[in-house]
């Protein structure tokens, strides 16, 4: 069977943004990428373009004084091919923040409401309006527990009050955790209750220590 | 539930819980709530003896979505989340301090008096044991002769599962890790369930490779592990079997249909009534 | 909903049952599939045809379009559909002498997704019985597989899966897994998951 061409041109409708998810979907599974803003507003310039054409061939048969609705001639079917694309497009833009806007929430929920709280290569990964959208979810989150007066970030069901924790990282000087002041070495082993120390843990500075 | 805090051995129990109460529930865990929430509504560990349990109703694939769903691990639960239910399980204690009644939101326990042997909630139990107030009576079923006839039950008839309490891993592995010195024969016994466990979950795996074009599956007395470490792949080879299996929904699905009408519509096959509940 | 809105107002109020999908990548990337048509009527003001001169395409031309313009443009009947390589007479035969071990990947990592979204389109009852037998033949050596590889993820075996097929293999392994560690004890609390395995070089 003759296979025709292929429809695999950079300028192709939909290729941009069909490398744009391909992209989201590399690496590990779960894993942000980082914000392909180039890729993007690449995308965006091609809804546009899209936009613009379809335009032009609808004023043209208004011109030419076809009705646009029932006329199915070159013009149209151009205007629907651009149509299309521009819808394909956009959707894909939109599956693309959407999916990020997920993970981006899920940070909040596992690692930390504070972006300073994110590893530097996960921050790194953010767009501008990213790190805003993690900051007022965090906030609305956080205002939420505290208006409920629970905390709903528990990763596993609780069993004692108190575990045994190694530092990995430095974690900083001064940090006060609820009932007492320590000196976290890197190294160092504490007893530490469990709610101090979750945040930790999930944050990969701290690992339980068992037995 | 509130006065658990009194007993000064709550668990952190009571956020959790109450967490679930509220039915909110950071996202990891909201799939999860149904599944807690029986827990705390119905009495559960009551129905866990020698009960048929219907696995994998077409029910339970309906509330997840069709075959494609990017997350495997959607209706998973950790085997810590069934360890915490698992400790809602009544046990029998034998304190060797007086205490006053427990008041949870699932009973009252006590008064406890020394040498008097009571029943109280795994996790209790565990609690009172680390702490060194209390014994705990090993349940029936881990009696050596009891656990013999299961594994030979288990391992004659190839085709159904003895009937063994819903939570048997997790109790069971709880009480050897905290409560050793009470178990009597406990290599014996520990070696007893290990083969158990083995043998059913060989026979779970066989099981599943005779699946074909089928919606739903009843297997009775799977416990609660089992069920949930094949949960993920059973669900979603279901759902593909099923999507597969039925051009129906193959064509609901597809968009196609409701377009135009000079559209060919798909064929559908005479005996293709949705009959999502072929038992195998 | 926000979906609705979103393709139901620009196209013609159809595509309901996209909508459940819209933000799927998999349902999108799965609608990247190439299927070859042929051109009844000419358009203007396009780019899918690589050998045209000019941006359109001519009445005739044969070109490979993505699945999600191919569709549409065939229920507008402006072009012809024929059956895409990976559901051919080639394929078919060669699943039927060996199901299990075709490299259905490289042939189309969405092999059942795109069979199901084209199976009504080119009105090929048999690709829908295909898909079925494919599955069935399949699916125990995902199933052994996946019990067998336990500590072992992406293994070589696995390069013949399609995508369906491997989550359905990571759905057994990742469940399988957690038991086992469960059961060998050791720390409840982890490092989250979405920071990804490595560990920051501290020393």
């Amino acid at each position: 069977m003759s296979a025709g061409f292929c429809f695999s041109k950079e300028n192709m409708h939909g290729r941009r943004a069909c490398r744009l998810i391909k992209e989201f979907n590399s690496g590990e599974k779960g894993q942000l990428n980082h914000f392909n803003e180039e890729l993007l507003n690449e995308v965006a310039k091609e809804c546009s373009e899209n936009f613009l054409v379809l335009q032009s061939l609808i004023r043209k048969m208004q011109e030419e004084g076809l009705d646009f609705q029932t006329t199915r001639n070159a013009d149209h079917y151009g205007a629907l091919i651009n149509h299309l694309s521009l819808i394909r497009n956009k959707r894909c833009l939109m599956a693309y923040v959407y999916n990020r806007a997920e993970m981006i929430q899920n940070l909040a929920w596992t690692v930390g409401l504070r972006l300073f709280e994110l590893p530097e290569e996960i921050q790194e990964k953010l767009s501008h309006p990213e790190k805003e959208y993690f900051k007022k979810h965090s906030s609305a989150l956080e205002s939420y527990m505290s208006k409920v007066d629970l905390d709903l970030n528990d990763m596993v069901p609780p069993k004692d009050p108190y575990i045994k924790v190694r530092v990995l990282d430095d974690v900083g000087e001064g940090i006060v955790v609820s009932d007492k002041a320590a000196n976290f070495a890197r190294h160092s082993m504490h007893f530490l209750k469990r709610t101090d120390a979750e945040l930790y843990i999930s944050r990969g500075l701290m690992e339980e220590l068992t037995g | 539930m509130f006065s658990a805090t009194r007993a000064n051995l709550e668990n952190d129990n009571r956020t959790f819980l109450l967490s679930v109460f509220t039915g909110i529930i950071s996202r990891h865990q909201r799939h999860k709530i149904g599944f807690h929430s029986l827990k705390l509504t119905s009495n559960h560990s009551k129905s866990c003896k020698n009960k048929t349990k219907s696995l994998f109703s077409f029910r339970s694939l309906s509330l997840s979505e069709m075959a494609g769903q990017s997350d495997p691990h959607i209706s998973l639960f950790s085997p810590q989340e069934i360890e915490f239910m698992a400790e809602d399980e009544l046990v029998e204690i034998v304190p060797n301090i007086r205490m006053d009644p427990l008041n949870f939101i699932s009973g009252d326990f006590g008064p406890f008096f020394p040498q008097i042997p009571a029943k109280v909630p795994l996790w209790l139990a565990v609690a009172l044991k680390k702490r060194g107030k209390c014994t705990i009576r090993p349940p029936q079923w881990m009696s050596i002769e009891n656990l013999t006839h299961v594994l030979e039950g288990e391992r004659e008839d190839q085709g159904a599962f003895q009937a063994v309490p819903f939570h048997y891993i997790e109790i069971s592995r709880l009480l050897f890790d905290h409560a050793r010195d009470d178990i009597p024969d406990i290599y014996m016994v520990r070696s007893l369930i290990e083969d158990i466990r083995d043998v059913r979950l060989h026979k779970v795996e066989t099981n599943l490779e005779k699946f074909s074009a089928t919606s739903a599956v009843k297997i009775s007395h799977l416990s609660a592990m089992e069920v949930n470490v094949v949960r993920p792949f059973v669900v979603r080879s279901l759902q593909a079997f099923y999507k597969h299996d039925n051009p129906v929904v193959m064509a609901d699905l597809d968009s196609a249909s409701d377009r135009q009408p000079q559209v060919r519509q798909p064929q559908v096959p005479r005996n293709a009534q949705r009959q999502p509940l072929k038992r195998r | 909903m926000e979906n609705s809105r979103e393709t139901g107002s620009t196209n013609d109020g159809a595509a309901s049952s996209q909508n459940a999908n819209y933000y799927d990548i998999d349902d999108i990337l799965a609608e990247e599939e190439l299927v070859p048509v042929v051109f009844y009527k000419s358009a203007n003001g396009v780019k899918v045809d690589p050998t045209a001169e000019k941006d359109c395409v001519e009445k005739g031309a044969k070109v490979e379009l993505p699945f999600w313009l191919a569709q549409e443009l065939y229920l507008r009947q402006a072009v012809s559909l024929s059956i895409p390589t990976c559901f051919n007479q080639n394929t078919r035969r060669e699943i039927q002498a060996d199901a299990a071990c075709v490299d259905l990947k490289s042939r189309c990592p969405y092999f059942y997704e795109f069979g199901c979204k084209i199976a009504p389109l080119v009105g090929d009852r048999t690709i829908g019985k295909m898909l079925l037998s494919t599955f069935q033949m399949r699916y125990k050596e995902i199933l052994t597989k996946a019990h067998t590889t336990v500590y072992a993820p992406a293994s070589k075996s696995l390069a013949v899966l399609t995508k369906e097929e491997i989550s359905l293999h990571e759905a057994a392994r990742s469940s399988m897994a957690a038991f086992k560690k469960w059961r060998i004890g050791g720390p409840r609390f982890q490092r989250a998951s979405v920071l990804g395995r490595k560990r920051k070089p501290t020393e």
